[in-house]
């Protein structure tokens, strides 16, 4: 045997000896799939698939009752009793129609019902999941945006805006706007929702309600049921029934609705709540503070962005090296005291992730230039900066970053998940820009 | 099932497929961890929040034939970055009184206890990009080609970092040869 291959066998025989007694520990499995659920859920709520957690959403519930009305003359059905106390449900007889789910249908002598109804395709149910500025939603919506930047016990709002519509009879659209609000863990997060329309959001699916005044507002504080389907498919029959308090109100022409995405709320607790947001005064200036990101994915047009910042921007949907335009967000950035912003778009190709930072910034400007192993190069009359960490550097983040200003504005390349494969790549995906 | 449709159907939700995928790749996983970072709570540290990110992100894969390299990104990153948050050493010193205090049939010769140490000091001398190649290659069986993916690094590279790797293992060897105190205290006291 040579020389190498007994240092190859060498190095393979004592790695793996190293670890012959380390096993998994048993409940690092369970470990992973619970801080998956519990990030799922907060990045559910986020991403605005409140939907499926609870009621509210049931948003055309007249529609829902009404079709549900209808298949009565044509579905043998039986419906299904509630017993709010015992939560238990009754089973029935229904065939499980692909195109029927179970909803609930209405409420007796605090009982729920529940029918199996014809699937409702959610196209009339629009909903964006981005981060907008109040100013620019008040335009979308045609109704004020005023919500508290934070609420007490630490629950600050989280991103922007999310803004929610479906579409009347004569395809006018009608909008509900909602902020999420957290504290640091995530062990309480609460909901406000927003909207000029009565029925159709916050006030057709509740039940057993209660009136109560905070100042001169009349508060209504109710119960929103909410179906437990087994795998989340409502088509199976549920196993269970959810009670979810919610607590609405109207302010100046406005109607709010409050609730938790984790710990159902205590009457008293949500009535704070709702003093807390009825008295906030919502200046103008701090409209942006609350979150940093403006806006947000790739629907929003590069012009509404250079609107918003005041300055040319260069995001090409699509750039060399086969990098396509996932997203892009504005946020409010401060720098001696002056307040500025950041563009930035993402981009993904075969699973690697670009992030280009955009500000416009002092002309000498650079965040590269006096680093120790940049090198200084042009692409035509743009002086170009690259930077490139040494191995012994490496930390979690790129190793590499290329960098250019043009109109102004400083362009910052960097790989989120890893580094350039080579300096003529970046130099590739920076013609794309300069070219753009 | 093979690994691909496994991978297939992890990336539509499956959650069976899931706990198969980890069931497959967990011990391998953790042993990456635990010899890049030379720390056991770490690397169970790492390997967890390593899952959570290939189980959030797997459907991005385009390719499931290169969910090796792509995993394996994913730890050697969480490794790196969790190195450099603790700052730690590869191998403590509380490990290396476990190598004496360790009863005999985890040795088979003095030699090998010899070679053991030798390979440590090896290992500590590597810088962690070199190192993690050493690992990548000898203990999970990557190519250069898949580690030059992992690492996102040319092949060219990969090969000199396996050269410098073992001529320092190599000049270590020689150093060691000779050396069997420890081994002989180790018999003593055992």
């Amino acid at each position: 045997m040579d020389n190498r291959n007994q240092i190859d066998n060498v190095w393979e025989s004592v790695l793996k000896r190293e670890v012959q007694k380390i096993d998994v520990p048993e409940d690092l499995l369970d470990k992973i799939k619970s801080e998956m659920r519990n990030e799922k859920n907060i990045n559910r709520t986020f991403m605005n698939n409140i939907r499926e957690l609870f009621c509210p959403f049931q948003l055309n519930t007249l529609r829902v009752i009404l079709t549900a009305f209808v298949c009565v003359s044509f579905i043998t059905a039986q419906i299904l009793i509630f017993s709010e106390n015992a939560r238990v449900f009754a089973l029935d007889s229904i065939n499980n129609a692909l195109t029927l789910v179970y909803r609930i249908v209405g409420y007796e002598d605090g009982e729920y019902k529940v029918d199996k109804v014809p699937l409702e395709e959610p196209e009339w149910f629009y909903h964006d999941s981005v981060f907008y500025a109040d100013k620019y939603i008040e335009q979308i919506v045609g109704f004020p945006i005023c919500f508290p930047e934070a609420l007490s016990d630490d629950c600050n709002a989280f991103y922007g805006r999310n803004i929610y519509a479906v579409e009347d009879q004569n395809k006018n659209k009608i909008y509900m706007v909602s902020t999420i609000y957290s504290n640091n863990t995530g062990s309480n997060i609460i909901v406000l929702e927003t909207s000029k329309d009565k029925e159709n959001y916050f006030f057709g699916n509740i039940y057993n309600t209660k009136n109560y005044k905070v100042g001169n507002k009349e508060v209504i504080w109710g119960e929103c049921p909410n179906l437990v389907f087994p795998n989340n498919d409502p088509r199976q029959k549920p196993i269970d029934l959810e009670i979810t308090h919610v607590l609405l109100w109207e302010n100046n022409g406005v109607y709010y609705r409050l609730w938790s995405a984790n710990n159902d709320i205590s009457v008293d607790e949500g009535l704070r709540l709702v003093e807390e947001i009825i008295d906030n005064k919502c200046p103008e200036n701090t409209k942006f503070k609350h979150t940093g990101v403006l806006y947000g994915k790739n629907d929003i047009s590069n012009d509404d962005v250079i609107n918003m910042v005041g300055h040319p921007v260069r995001i090409p949907d699509e750039l060399n090296e086969g990098f396509s335009l996932e997203y892009k967000t504005v946020s409010t950035i401060t720098e001696n005291g002056q307040t500025g912003y950041e563009v930035c778009g993402y981009y993904e190709q075969d699973n690697r992730h670009l992030k280009i930072t955009m500000v416009k910034i002092d002309e000498n400007y650079s965040a590269l230039k006096n680093l120790p192993s940049t090198e200084v190069l042009n692409i035509g009359d743009v002086k170009c900066y690259w930077y490139e960490q040494n191995p012994s550097e490496l930390e979690y983040k790129s190793d590499n970053f290329f960098e250019f200003k043009i109109d102004g504005v400083n362009y910052l390349l960097s790989i989120l998940d890893g580094s350039f494969e080579s300096k003529e790549e970046a130099i590739s995906i920076a013609k794309s820009i300069l070219e753009f | 099932m093979d690994e691909i449709n496994l991978i297939r159907r992890c990336q539509k939700g499956d959650s069976e497929a899931f706990d198969i995928l980890f069931k497959l790749h967990s011990k391998k996983a953790l042993h990456t961890a635990y010899l890049i970072s030379g720390s056991r709570h770490l690397a169970e540290e790492i390997v967890q929040e390593s899952f959570i990110q290939c189980f959030k992100n797997i459907n991005k894969l385009n390719d499931p034939q290169k969910f090796r390299s792509w995993f394996y990104r994913i730890i050697v990153r969480y490794s790196w970055k969790a190195i450099s948050k603790e700052k730690i050493n590869d191998i403590d010193i509380e490990d290396d009184a476990n190598i004496c205090s360790a009863p005999d049939e985890v040795f088979e010769t003095i030699e090998s206890l010899e070679t053991r140490k030798a390979v440590r000091r090896a290992l500590d001398k590597l810088t962690l990009p070199l190192k993690t190649v050493v690992i990548l290659y000898y203990f999970n069986g990557l190519s250069t080609k898949e580690i030059s993916k992992t690492l996102n690094c040319m092949q060219g590279t990969v090969k000199s970092r396996l050269y410098n790797a073992r001529k320092i293992l190599s000049k270590e060897l020689k150093q060691y040869k000779s050396l069997s105190k420890c081994g002989e205290e180790c018999k003593i006291n055992g």
